[in-house]
């Protein structure tokens, strides 16, 4: 068994037995009073009471505030760098392709290790509130990453350069009001995340991911915006929502010569559907908040071009196409005392692989289990399993990769200390039972130093496994820093 | 009726005592009756500036807006947060049931995952938002699970009150709220609860809850202002200070502003 691999096992086993300590040290000492014992405590003169409210040294003075604006800007200024301490290979893909390929085919490419990112960004947010409750929303943001300077340009491949060094992106853009009492409308860039997992993705098919970096992108970037017409009518208790996106987008996955990119040679020439009205993606949900005490149920159907590729051999071609597939799903979230189980299941059908001809449908189950009864902290247990109908064996292969059964499993922990002004989040990704396809933990705390000043470190440990990606991401480990500014 | 944001302690209240004489011949659990049953308002919106300040005077604000509507004896409101930048966007729905077997129904919207997450309210005792106040502050305690003691009668800045004790009847209702014991001092003209101090459950902590500022708006006592302080021993470690403004009663809100679309949409 390779020592990462036991390594990461025990790793997520201390992991849980530390979360299970800690919260039960926590927990006994809450429950050591008893009725009698707080009944001692009256011993207290009537004096000593009440000087409890005398003044004290904490006083505010307020500051003068304006009227109420009809509008908004705000933004924040990030740096963040960040360390590999474990790159071991100057030759990216070529250890991980089960071929020879001659060194000059690719030669040597750049070193990794240390320093990987410098990175200065800025998110802006522009808010317009009009009549009516109408509003239009804008974002954006743009960064350089001082690194590749640094370490010398010349040592990265220019398609390395274009998608990691600088940036600038529309994020959300959207105009939005009501047309009637129960009748919402938003226009615009925008996100809709389907689902009741956070870390695993059944029913959030709608955008495309930033995979770029697997763990280390921001959470409120990992998400594309896609242009869309959104309505939403509300009838009670219940949201039906319908969509039409008019904006084809995909995942953005790591380019030659990135530590993340697994092949030797560039990616295939990508096949993109244009925007036009034969291509426009639709989506509907019907979703009901308490249908029985303390659950939601919602039901969704997509027709959309899946964010993820196949490989069309047509030879000497190939290129990079994306099937268009309907969705059928459900999910359900239930709330019981301090637990919240979540479930999502969803077939999709018109799937298409690089190895096998006949389009294939599957079948995507979600169960996840979320506790909060312990003090200012979540535990989360996710589990998903994707099964493929008529399954067949070649697609076990290069590049599908694909079992019949692909597990992936999804522990959380989510903890604040010190009034809500640092947070600990630690959170273990395994593709398939213990990892056998690959793995990653990610462990960061962040500290709020004032209102408009956070601080936060962390480690990101990636496994190797059976899938290409991960393969390469093996030696990528790396701790990482950002200072933030809000304004 | 049920207890509103504006207030978050609950023993804030509302109902005229007409009689002083027949006010003293009062228990300690038929006063803090009348004052879980009081009239706060309906249909209201407000805006809230929560001050917390550390022991090093790091002093953080966040300004929050709230809506909030009874249907029948339960009780709906939506918070949004508009400050600091880092939170704005994030919004909190909560449907607060009168019958005390059933859980809050809460909903959080998170502006970075863009979702609306069902949360459970199984934990009261944590802070609510890195105040001084705990979850179980916000919303109505269920009487029977406490012991009341009248204490004694005493004057507090020239008005009569009621000292009155609260203590768990089990250990389970400590562990939920955080607190193992209580002394809340209530006005006899108006029953309003103008100062608290509660025992943290573990440690020695204890928190002193003042009411600064009450006004009667729209027929309505309206606390205004609250101060909440964590001291240990004398020396104060913690406080919180709610400023609650442009507080109107009576508004049209109709039931789609208390749904996670609404959540969503922000305000």
């Amino acid at each position: 068994m390779p020592v990462k691999y036991v390594f990461l096992r025990a790793g997520f086993i201390c992991f849980a037995v530390f979360c299970s300590a800690l919260l039960w040290a926590q927990d006994v000492d809450t429950t050591g009073v008893t009725r009698e014992d707080s009944l001692l405590l009256e011993g207290f003169g009537e004096d000593d009471l009440l000087e409890g409210f005398g003044d004290d040294e904490l006083n505010y003075k307020p500051e003068s505030s304006g009227g109420e604006k009809y509008w908004s800007f705000s933004g924040d200024f990030t740096i963040s760098p960040s360390y590999n301490y474990n790159h071991q290979s100057h030759r990216l893909g070529i250890d991980v392709l089960p071929f020879p390929v001659l060194p000059q085919v690719i030669g040597d490419v750049a070193n990794y290790r240390g320093l990987t990112r410098l990175r200065l960004k800025s998110d802006l947010e522009f808010e317009l509130r009009l009549p009516k409750n109408w509003k239009v929303y804008a974002s954006a943001y743009a960064f350089y990453d001082f690194a590749y300077r640094l370490k010398g340009r010349e040592d990265f491949t220019s398609e390395t350069l274009d998608a990691y060094e600088s940036e600038i992106e529309w994020q959300e853009t959207y105009i939005q009001g009501s047309l009637t009492t129960n009748l919402d409308l938003r226009f615009g860039r925008q996100i809709i995340n389907w689902g009741r997992a956070d870390n695993i993705r059944v029913l959030d098919v709608l955008n495309p991911l930033d995979l770029r970096e697997p763990g280390m992108v921001d959470i409120e970037d990992l998400r594309l915006p896609v242009t869309m017409t959104r309505l939403d009518y509300l009838m009670g208790n219940w949201t039906l929502m319908a969509a039409a996106i008019h904006e084809i987008r995909f995942h953005k996955y790591p380019v030659l010569g990135n530590e993340f990119y697994p092949l030797p040679i560039d990616w295939p020439e990508e096949s993109m559907p244009a925007n036009t009205f034969k291509n426009t993606e639709y989506a509907a949900a019907l979703s009901a908040v308490n249908i029985f005490p303390g659950t939601d149920f919602s039901l969704h159907f997509a027709r959309f071009y899946n964010d993820a590729f196949h490989l069309k051999i047509a030879l000497p071609q190939l290129l990079l196409q994306h099937a268009r597939l309907t969705m059928f799903g459900a999910s359900i979230g239930l709330v019981r005392a301090s637990w919240l189980f979540k479930s999502e299941l969803a077939v999709f059908n018109g799937l298409k692989y690089s190895l096998v001809q006949k389009k294939k449908s599957r079948f995507d189950l979600l169960l996840g289990l979320e506790y909060s009864g312990f003090k200012n902290t979540v535990l989360a247990l996710d589990f998903a399993n994707s099964h493929v109908l008529k399954y067949d064996k070649l697609l076990a292969l290069a590049p599908d990769q694909i079992s019949q059964n692909d597990m992936q499993m999804v522990t959380t922990m989510r903890k604040s200390f010190i009034r809500e002004t640092a947070h600990l989040i630690a959170v273990v990704i395994l593709q398939d039972d213990w990892g056998e396809k690959g793995a990653f933990a990610r462990l960061s705390i962040s500290y709020d130093w004032s209102d408009n000043l956070e601080f936060a470190v962390g480690t990101v440990q990636y496994k190797s496994g059976e899938l290409l990606l991960s393969k390469q991401a093996a030696d990528n480990d790396r701790i990482f820093f950002d200072i933030k500014y809000s304004f | 009726m049920k207890t509103n944001f504006r207030i978050l302690l609950l023993f804030a209240a509302a109902i005229f005592a007409g009689n002083q004489l027949q006010a003293q011949a009062l228990t300690a659990r038929e006063i803090v009756e009348k004052m879980q049953n009081r009239d706060d308002g309906d249909n209201e919106i407000s805006d809230m500036e929560m001050i917390l300040i550390d022991k090093n005077k790091k002093i953080r604000v966040r300004k929050i807006r709230t809506f909030s509507k009874d249907k029948g004896r339960d009780n709906r409101r939506i918070m949004f947060f508009l400050t600091p930048a880092d939170v704005r966007g994030t919004g909190f729905l909560t449907y607060d049931y009168d019958d005390y077997g059933k859980n809050d129904d809460q909903w959080l919207y998170l502006p970075a995952l863009n979702k609306v997450k069902r949360i459970s309210a199984g934990d009261k005792s944590s802070s609510f938002m890195g105040s001084d106040f705990n979850y179980s502050d916000m919303t109505k305690k269920n009487l029977p699970d406490y012991d009341f003691t009248l204490m004694k009668e005493l004057e507090i800045n020239g008005v009569k009150v009621w000292q009155i004790q609260s203590v768990p009847k089990s250990r389970k209702v400590i562990k939920e709220t955080g607190y193992k014991k209580g002394v809340i001092f209530i006005r006899q003209d108006n029953f309003v609860a103008i100062r608290a101090i509660y025992w943290v459950a573990r440690g020695t902590r204890r928190k002193y809850m003042e009411v600064k500022d009450l006004q009667l708006i729209d027929g309505i006592w309206t606390v205004k202002e609250i101060h909440m302080t964590t001291k240990e021993g004398k020396r104060a470690v913690h406080k919180t200070i709610l400023k609650i403004s442009n507080i109107r009663y009576n508004q049209n809100l109709q039931d789609n502003m208390f749904t996670t679309r609404q959540l969503e949409k922000g305000l």
